[in-house]
């Protein structure tokens, strides 16, 4: 498989790789030459007919051209409904990938939360045992990672983690390391679930696959407000101010032309306007980001306390700031 | 009975007929170019990461898609020898 990450339309990461889909537009394109092909030999085959060649005695070589013509017309044919086939046949199958895909992950989130259920159930069984192995090495690493985290200047941290990243971009963008933390952070209810003792059936009928009334965001919103009465995740006001204005970028023509304009440096939030006389503006807003990964809210809109915020269902200051920023550029609908 | 008769002189449904072989001959070199080019599409089994029996299936057809394209190849040549070998007989005959 290819290291590219491949962006397809509700298909298989895994399956649907960038070389797949260009056999498919291939094999489309290869039954449309022959296509070309059977009608330009069904325009030669007509022009010169059985009845003039008898009426002028012709060579029997002309008799065996038209043969070999009529035989090519039938194999194009064929050739050209086994490349249509093919090619539907890829689409297909991508489909039905795509489909056992999303089983095969229902059947993993099923298996997920059952794991963090009683890991969450056992834990504090295992942590009587452990406690004290747990606390000297909790102390030891989390301690050290704490004051390491807190002497180290923001400037040098963001290098470290950017760093981290470049050199891990392999695993990042491994589909299995993103089912992993799509499992784990979808199943952290069902871990604290597990904590608190809910009888398992509750839980399965309270949360995301019952009534949806616990779940990742009643999760989030539990830390969110914990962590909140202790001065973390605290949502601070926000203001949006326009950095520029810039005419004349044409409009994008697909994904990677969209993906190389979501904003990376400070500037946040970017707004395309497309203008067309007696046409309503169209817009497309683009968004970069978490920049900031701290749990203490500073002066970036884009920082962890806006993500878990969001996941919580509240009012995150990412989304304040789009819907501002929004407003400026003239989206009112 | 083809190809035995014999021409005393110049005929015109002779001559145009050895006219339309020189335009079928062009043509038909013009569609056996085109298909060479259309038979450089055809996607080569090993070029995916695909695995299981639905790539293994894939393969067959595709064999089988070379195979034909092979097969409509020879037959264009095969008809487009024939054409020039037509009209190069029509045009001794006729001049």
């Amino acid at each position: 498989m290819s290291d590219d990450l491949v962006i397809s339309g509700g298909g298989s990461t895994e399956v649907a790789t960038a070389e797949l889909l260009s056999q498919q537009q291939h094999l489309r394109t290869l039954a449309m030459e022959l296509d070309a092909c059977l009608g330009r030999l069904h325009s030669i085959d007509n022009r010169i007919t059985t009845a003039r060649l008898r009426t002028v005695d012709a060579p029997l070589s002309s008799m065996r051209a038209e043969q070999a013509i009529d035989e090519a017309r039938g194999s194009a044919r064929s050739a050209r409904d086994r490349a249509e086939f093919l090619a539907s046949g890829l689409a297909a199958a991508a489909a039905a990938y795509g489909d056992a895909d999303a089983f095969a992950g229902r059947v993993a989130q099923e298996m997920s939360s059952i794991l963090a259920y009683q890991l969450g159930l056992w834990l504090p069984v295992v942590g009587t045992f452990l406690l004290p192995a747990i606390l000297a090495g909790g102390l030891a690493v989390g301690g050290g990672a704490a004051v390491g985290y807190t002497l180290t200047p923001e400037a040098e941290r963001k290098k470290v983690i950017g760093k981290w990243m470049k050199d891990n971009k392999r695993m990042l963008r491994d589909p299995r390391f993103v089912d992993f933390v799509r499992l784990a952070v979808s199943s952290s209810d069902d871990f604290g679930e597990g904590l608190i003792r809910l009888p398992e059936p509750l839980g399965q009928l309270l949360g995301d696959e019952g009534l949806g009334i616990l779940g990742v965001g009643s999760s989030a919103a539990v830390v969110v407000g914990v962590a909140s009465s202790v001065g973390l995740l605290r949502e601070t006001p926000i203001s949006v101010t326009a950095e520029s204005v810039k005419e004349g970028p044409p409009p994008p023509t697909g994904f990677e032309d969209r993906a190389k304009r979501i904003p990376t440096g400070r500037d946040q939030i970017r707004i395309d306007r497309y203008s067309e006389p007696g046409q309503p503006d169209r817009f497309e807003v683009y968004l970069g980001g978490t920049i900031d990964g701290s749990v203490v809210a500073g002066s970036e809109p884009w920082d962890m306390t806006s993500n878990l915020t969001a996941v919580a269902g509240g009012t995150a200051g990412s989304l304040a700031a789009t819907k501002q920023a929004m407003v400026q550029a003239g989206i009112d609908a | 009975m083809y190809g035995t008769g014999v021409v005393t002189g110049p005929d015109s449904a002779a001559i145009e007929l050895r006219r339309l072989l020189e335009v079928q001959a062009r043509e038909l070199s013009v569609v056996l170019a085109r298909l060479t080019d259309a038979r450089a599409l055809l996607p080569r089994q090993s070029d995916t990461g695909w695995r299981g029996f639905a790539h293994f299936f894939y393969g067959i057809k595709l064999d089988e898609l070379a195979s034909e394209l092979a097969r409509l190849h020879e037959q264009l040549s095969s008809a487009l020898r024939q054409t020039q070998r037509a009209a190069d007989t029509l045009g001794s005959r006729v001049g």
